[in-house]
């Protein structure tokens, strides 16, 4: 467990209306960057929220770079950058002024990193805070994250109101600063784009509880649109998440091992069009649109079928 | 880093109030001071009687316009720094930062008290000062002992302010509820008598009489101006101990808070 | 039956390789749309969507692994000729950075490759392409490739291609990579 970067155990928060995490287990690995997914309303944020200790949770425990979460918080919060979904900081001090208030905390903090970065994303730096626009403002909380000298990031939306230029810029400076110096970078995003093209894993939560959480790589391997044309094709196979039919054609979208399931769909008499894969946005929609919560068993074999390879 | 942060945010407050209480005392002093002053609108008497210039100045100024203003103060500089931070809703980048909630009680508050210390301090020196210019003469070096009751008095009603300040998570609903606690401690006493009598068909026992903020700074002030009968101790350490649990109180409730 | 097929090519082709047996799954049933999306690519390389460096862009939205993208790439700028023994590919990091992607994908792709013996990287310095990419022996190239003759086999079968016609698309494959390199040949002289 302390070698994970964020390793929960039956995470369970309760609000007096709403179980908004339930029986959370993570494991974020050391040195990637996790694409924390999930509607809104699925416990993304309580979660983060219980990590950082500014929520306590109802059961269950957790470790964070190896500190237990919430009895030694302070530890963790010393080694870990955050950006709040709200990106509010103080309104009537400048980004100048903030630097000068956020350094103090970090003994790691490096001054260089703000010159660098405050020129990279073009942040206005004698400007006061509430007179920002709110991209200028996501850069801010950004630099102030990234000059810390932080073992973890966790990043709440971090693209709100960032232009494309700026964004790139950005990602960039993730990859090349961050991730290859063997920090974790967790991301919390509906920005399916960008979590696919910079994630190496993804936990998908819902209802409180991980549908998924494996090598983005993995899932893609796994993940297929399988292609029949005939008559008679099965309309709501077991193995299949999702249906769609046209004509004489029917695609099913099929969690693992696809060839099988093409394989019978052959010995049935179909013929097999196509087998393809799917991108990160279709695996999302599928899993998380359902009529009902996914019940354990369903989780099981998801999680379990893509996360062999470990 | 926090320290200079609570500062800046208070910082307005508190030389608007130093500048004030500077300009009331220094101001006021010189009138009376001056031959006009004491004969015209205040009327006080003989012009050669320097002690009673020293006690009447002191008394007017200390016991009650610096008591009201020091009072004022304690209302004013409590709500800012954590009132703001639950307005601005930056509790969650405070809290995010790898510092005890305790420390970060503790040092919003110490700032906000020392600034009390210091206006008190200002006021009271400001006082003596100008008293000691004008009249050529040092009548007595107590004066400065007036400092003590002034500023626990404030302290009192600072911390009070503070605590309801966090615990109602506003500035405003903070500042309004000292207000409220404030004003009726200043009342109640007038009901003593009426309250020692419903009192006492309960409880049997020795009713003891609180001073009231504002009644421990008049007093103390008093009782440095003219050191006769006894100087509320009782009442000092009351409200010493008052300034100091408030805070504890608030730390409790910002250690259990969940943002 | 497939399935059971499936799992003895990779016994067979990847003992050690067992652990991973999601990867090479993905490898062998990707053959089809990475072929596909290499078509694509090459067809419209100026395609804005695509992340690029110098020589090498992903395409994260597609369905394939990133890390095979890169994998493809180089094995087909080798093959094509672009890339010879001796070149220099971009440092890990630089290559990440460049494409906006994790440094771990790259990092795998290359690992992959020097598995392989198309790679080759100095200890704490840069990759190149390996000097002698067919260094193993004839015999064990041809176990290699033998399960990629026989996907393609099962697969134009299954697309009830007759043996004929399969032959002649992985004859005219070939072609079009003796003329991709008979054009990057020409640009090597041209240069000197």
């Amino acid at each position: 467990m302390s070698d994970m970067a964020i390793w929960t155990e039956k995470l369970v928060k309760t609000y007096p209306d709403v179980r908004a995490v339930d029986g959370l287990n993570l494991n974020v690995p050391r040195g990637v960057v996790y694409g924390f997914l999930g509607r809104n309303g699925a416990g993304k944020s309580s979660t983060i929220r219980i990590l950082l200790g500014l929520a306590r949770p109802t059961e269950g425990h957790g470790t964070v770079l190896g500190f237990p979460i919430g009895r030694e918080q302070v530890s963790i919060l010393e080694r870990t950058a955050y950006v709040s979904e709200s990106k509010t900081l103080y309104g009537n001090l400048t980004p100048r002024e903030l630097v000068r208030f956020t350094r103090g905390f970090y003994p790691k903090w490096s001054d260089q990193a703000v010159r660098k970065y405050s020129q990279l994303l073009e942040i206005p730096m004698d400007r006061p805070f509430s007179k920002l626009s709110q991209g200028n403002r996501t850069k801010v909380c950004l630099l102030l994250a990234l000059s810390q000298g932080a073992d973890l990031l966790i990043l709440d939306e971090p693209a709100t109101g960032l232009d494309p230029v700026v964004l790139d810029e950005f990602l960039r400076i993730l990859v090349q600063d961050v991730v290859s110096e063997g920090k974790t970078v967790f991301i919390s995003s509906h920005q399916l784009s960008d979590v696919e093209q910079i994630a190496d894993w993804v936990g998908l939560i819902d209802h409180g509880r991980l549908l998924l959480e494996a090598r983005l790589d993995d899932i893609k391997g796994q993940f297929r649109w399988v292609t029949a044309a005939g008559t008679g094709l099965p309309a709501k196979p077991p193995d299949a998440l999702l249906v769609a039919s046209e004509g004489n054609f029917n695609k099913y979208l099929v969690k693992k091992n696809a060839d099988a399931f093409a394989a019978e769909l052959s010995r049935q008499g179909a013929t097999i069009a196509e087998v393809s894969p799917l991108g990160l946005r279709e695996i999302f929609l599928a899993l998380v649109r359902k009529e009902e919560p996914c019940t354990f068993g369903n989780v099981g074999e998801i999680a379990a079928a893509v996360s062999s390879s470990l | 880093m926090y320290v200079w942060k609570c500062w800046r945010d208070s910082r307005s407050r508190f030389i608007v109030f130093v500048i004030v209480i500077s300009a009331v005392c220094v101001l006021f002093t010189i009138y009376a001071a001056t031959p006009g002053g004491r004969t015209g609108f205040f009327r006080i008497g003989p012009a050669s009687d320097v002690a009673y210039l020293w006690s009447w100045v002191a008394t007017t100024l200390l016991q009650a316009l610096t008591t009201i203003i020091a009072l004022f103060a304690g209302l004013v500089l409590a709500p800012s720094s954590v009132g703001q931070e639950y307005q601005e809703q930056t509790l969650g980048f405070l809290f995010t930062r790898p510092r005890s909630r305790r420390y970060l009680n503790w040092t919003c508050w110490s700032v906000g008290a020392c600034e009390i210390l210091g206006l008190v301090a200002t006021s009271v020196l400001g006082t003596f000062a100008t008293l000691i210019c004008v009249s050529r003469y040092i009548y007595s070096w107590l004066l400065l002992a007036a400092i003590l009751p002034l500023f626990v008095g404030a302290a009192a009603v600072y911390s009070m302010t503070y605590f309801l300040t966090v615990y109602a998570r506003s500035s405003e609903k903070g500042l309004s509820y000292g207000v409220g606690i404030l004003v009726m401690s200043c009342f109640l006493p007038l009901a003593q008598p009426q309250l020692s009598h419903v009192l006492s068909h309960v409880w049997h026992g020795h009713v003891v009489h609180l001073a009231s903020f504002l009644s421990l700074m008049w007093t103390g002030c008093g009782w440095v101006i003219a050191p006769a009968g006894a100087f509320p101790i009782g009442a000092l350490i009351f409200y010493a101990l008052l300034a100091l649990a408030f805070p504890m109180l608030a730390q409790l409730v910002l250690e259990r808070r969940e943002v | 039956m497939l399935g059971e097929l499936r799992s003895n090519l990779e016994s067979r082709s990847r003992p050690k390789a067992a652990a991973s047996a999601g990867v090479q799954q993905g490898r062998f049933f990707d053959f089809l749309s990475l072929d596909c999306f290499l078509q694509n690519s090459l067809d419209s390389p100026t395609v804005a969507v695509y992340q690029y460096s110098m020589l090498l862009h992903v395409n994260p939205a597609s369905g394939v692994p990133t890390y095979l993208q890169i994998e493809t790439q180089v094995k087909h700028y080798i093959a094509a000729g672009a890339l010879t023994p001796g070149d220099a590919l971009p440092s890990v990091r630089q290559l990440a950075a460049d494409l906006r992607i994790s440094t771990n994908t790259v990092a795998r792709a290359y690992q992959d490759l020097e598995r392989d013996g198309i790679l080759r990287t100095i200890p704490g310095g840069r990759t190149y392409v390996a000097e002698n990419p067919g260094s193993f022996l004839k015999a064990e190239r041809v176990r290699r490739l033998r399960p990629y003759a026989r996907q393609i086999a099962v697969e134009g079968t299954q697309l009830r291609l007759d043996p004929r016609e399969i032959m002649q698309l992985v004859q005219q494959e070939l072609d079009a990579l003796e003329e991709e390199n008979e054009r990057y040949g020409n640009l090597d002289r041209k240069a000197r």
